[in-house]
């Protein structure tokens, strides 16, 4: 039932939000309709006749494998992984603005090297250190991109 | 013409080629950097070109507009981050060969279909620029909504399973139409500001493009296959450049198209190179082995795209019209000179515009040697181990999303974009046809709107030729997959 449920969730979850924006739209005069409304009722065509497919394919694939497909001890690794590294960027996204980019994006490399298990402590210190470093110069000297300025002016 | 080969003499000074190498190389590393392209480096060199003469100021900035549309493919072939909209398609067969082990010369390729494609748009903009600016002359409202509709008739080839490709289109198509609408109604935004220009491009390509592989980057060693051997270095790079010369009718044939696409007001670099791969796919032999890291796929979008360079300078010297960012910002260089933008422009300047004009034929082989250099030493970056390459590009990717416009809220949308990139891979949704939509969506939105303003029924559109023509194009388009599929099985 689970990779069913993962199969349509993303379908389902789109054309939600396709509805929402849909229904939006329809208070809005007729113009702002003419491409969105023929566009999502040919979303909700194929949103059902996806639906239909994927579930006779779930069901012929269940009697091939005789049960449910079982997730490996190493995707789940990866899974966890993959969400500790969204985490992660996430919060640095939150912070930046507070802390700025030279402390906030050191903090960040480190997090990252910790997530990906690099094993030489150096590493944890220098590569995020040197990244930073060149970043800052190419993007705030070089290019005069104003990067985030945090309560310690840099 | 004489101004042309006379152009020659004057563009071999010391001066020029300065400029050129430093150009070019400005758009190179621009162009690599994902968020940052070639029209940011035009825009930030735009004051440094106050006071140089118009030939100066012209030959330094379509430097950096020549190597920013290559540098965006070395990115899209090694880390599967197109550098700009124009090499998103690059990454369907250039990334699938670094990861093979054939990083270098999948570069390569790319570097010498550029080349090619931007010496034939070169060729073009000298011997037809006058006609196929007139040409353009006539794209109407109904014209341009045909052009999106050409460009979204890919959709559906675009990956293997078609239902699921043309919904993941119709998705980008509503968020491609998010934002201020023309007629002032601002929709889809919840309020946001940020959002009223609507989705920018830049994160997300990035977060639906780059940060579902970089996930499943962090679950490998190595980028490549660990025991493969790696393809790097010149010799590699070379080898590369072997594969586009073996196919000179493709690279001849998408390089018009780009061309052609290239003349059309606001189509652009990025609809070239999508309607060359597009094609190319139909045309093939290996059409079917698209998107598994096949030459043909980096040829067909790098000629192309590379090729639209000419048609947009095109319409730019002699109609005084920019077709893209890019050249709106030269356009405002000149006009910083005293130029006046128009259709005199090219009657007034017509001995300097040729003079640079021959520029753009000398930025090619400048391309070559500084592109060959770089290519060299990218590919080298699949030896890096993944934990430390990792953290080095989601990084990157967050600055580039930044730098865009300058917001963290661009940085958060990235994210964003890339759990849903990333989910809709699991449920094997395609990415790229979304990517289509969303680039397409507003422009179909607007002159659909226009359109329909501007004619008593929207059936009449058809009676223009323009239309028609793309119309049965577009269905051809649709169909001619199909049916070739039908006909194999």
């Amino acid at each position: 039932m689970g990779s069913l449920i993962k199969r349509l969730a993303i379908p389902a979850i789109v054309l939600l939000w396709s509805a929402t924006y849909f229904l939006e739209v329809a208070e809005y005069s007729k113009k702002n309709q003419y491409l969105i409304k023929p566009v999502f009722i040919v979303m909700v065509i194929l949103f059902a006749v996806n639906t239909f497919t994927d579930i006779r394919e779930w069901k012929m694939e269940r009697k091939k494998n005789k049960g449910a497909l079982q997730i490996s001890q190493e995707e789940k690794q990866v899974l966890f992984k993959s969400l500790l590294v969204v985490v992660s960027m996430t919060v640095y996204v939150i912070v930046v603005p507070y802390f700025g980019f030279i402390i906030t994006t050191v903090v960040l490399m480190a997090v990252l090297l910790l997530i990906m298990q690099v094993k030489k402590s150096m590493s944890y210190i220098l590569l995020p250190l040197v990244v930073t470093g060149i970043l800052y110069a190419v993007f705030k000297i070089g290019l005069r991109i104003p990067l985030p300025v945090g309560f310690l002016g840099f | 013409m004489q101004h042309f080969i006379e152009g020659f003499s004057v563009i071999f000074q010391m001066e020029y080629i300065f400029y050129m190498f430093g150009g070019v190389t400005i758009g190179l590393v621009l162009g690599c950097l994902p968020g940052l392209t070639g029209s940011m480096g035009i825009a930030l060199m735009l004051p440094f070109t106050y006071k140089m003469p118009p030939l100066t100021a012209l030959v330094f900035l379509l430097s950096i507009y020549t190597g920013g549309l290559f540098g965006g493919a070395v990115t899209a072939v090694m880390i599967n981050t197109p550098g700009s909209t124009a090499n998103m398609v690059t990454m369907l067969d250039g990334y699938p060969m670094n990861q093979r082990g054939e990083g270098g010369k999948a570069l390569g390729i790319a570097l010498m279909s550029s080349v090619i494609g931007g010496l034939i748009g070169c060729v073009f903009l000298l011997f037809a620029t006058k006609p196929l600016a007139t040409l353009s002359l006539k794209f109407g409202p109904a014209e341009m909504f045909m052009v999106a509709i050409f460009g979204l008739s890919c959709v559906g080839s675009l990956a293997k399973n078609t239902l699921k490709s043309v919904y993941a289109g119709l998705f980008g198509i509503l968020l491609g139409t998010i934002g201020m609408s023309s007629l002032g109604t601002i929709r889809g935004t919840y309020g946001n500001m940020f959002l009223m220009d609507g989705i920018p491009m830049v994160p997300a390509l990035i977060g639906f493009l780059a940060m579902p592989e970089i996930i499943n980057l962090a679950g490998k060693k190595m980028m490549t296959d660990e025991n493969g051997n790696h393809s790097t270095g010149f010799r590699a790079v070379l080898s590369g450049f072997k594969e586009v010369l073996k196919r000179p009718l493709q690279t001849v044939l998408c390089s018009l198209l780009g061309v052609i696409i290239g003349v059309m007001p606001a189509a652009g670099a990025a609809v070239a190179g999508m309607m060359g791969y597009n094609q190319s796919k139909q045309w093939c032999k290996r059409g079917d082995q698209f998107g598994t890291g096949i030459p043909e796929g980096i040829i067909a979008c790098e000629t192309a795209n590379n090729a639209s360079e000419g048609g947009a300078l095109a319409t730019l010297f002699v109609l005084g019209i920019p077709g893209s960012a890019s050249t709106a910002m030269m356009l405002g260089a000149l006009v910083l000179q005293g130029w006046n933008p128009g259709p005199k422009l090219f009657i007034d300047h017509e001995d300097v515009i040729y003079m640079a004009f021959s520029s753009l034929f000398i930025q090619q082989f400048v391309m070559l040697i500084l592109g060959l250099v770089l290519c060299a030493f990218a590919a080298y970056i699949v030896k890096v181990p993944t934990k430390y390459l990792v953290p080095c590009i989601l990084v990157l990717t967050l600055l580039g999303a930044f730098s865009n416009r300058n917001t963290m809220f661009d940085a958060g949308l990235m994210l964003l974009f890339g759990v849903i990139g990333w989910a809709m891979k699991k449920a094997e949704f395609p990415i790229m046809p979304l990517i289509l939509g969303l680039l397409l969506g507003k422009t179909a939105d607007n002159e659909l709107l226009r359109t329909i303003e501007s004619y008593d029924s929207f059936w009449e559109i058809f009676t223009r030729p323009i239309v028609l023509v793309l119309a049965i194009a577009s269905i051809a388009c649709v169909f001619g997959p199909m049916l070739a599929k039908k006909r194999k099985a």
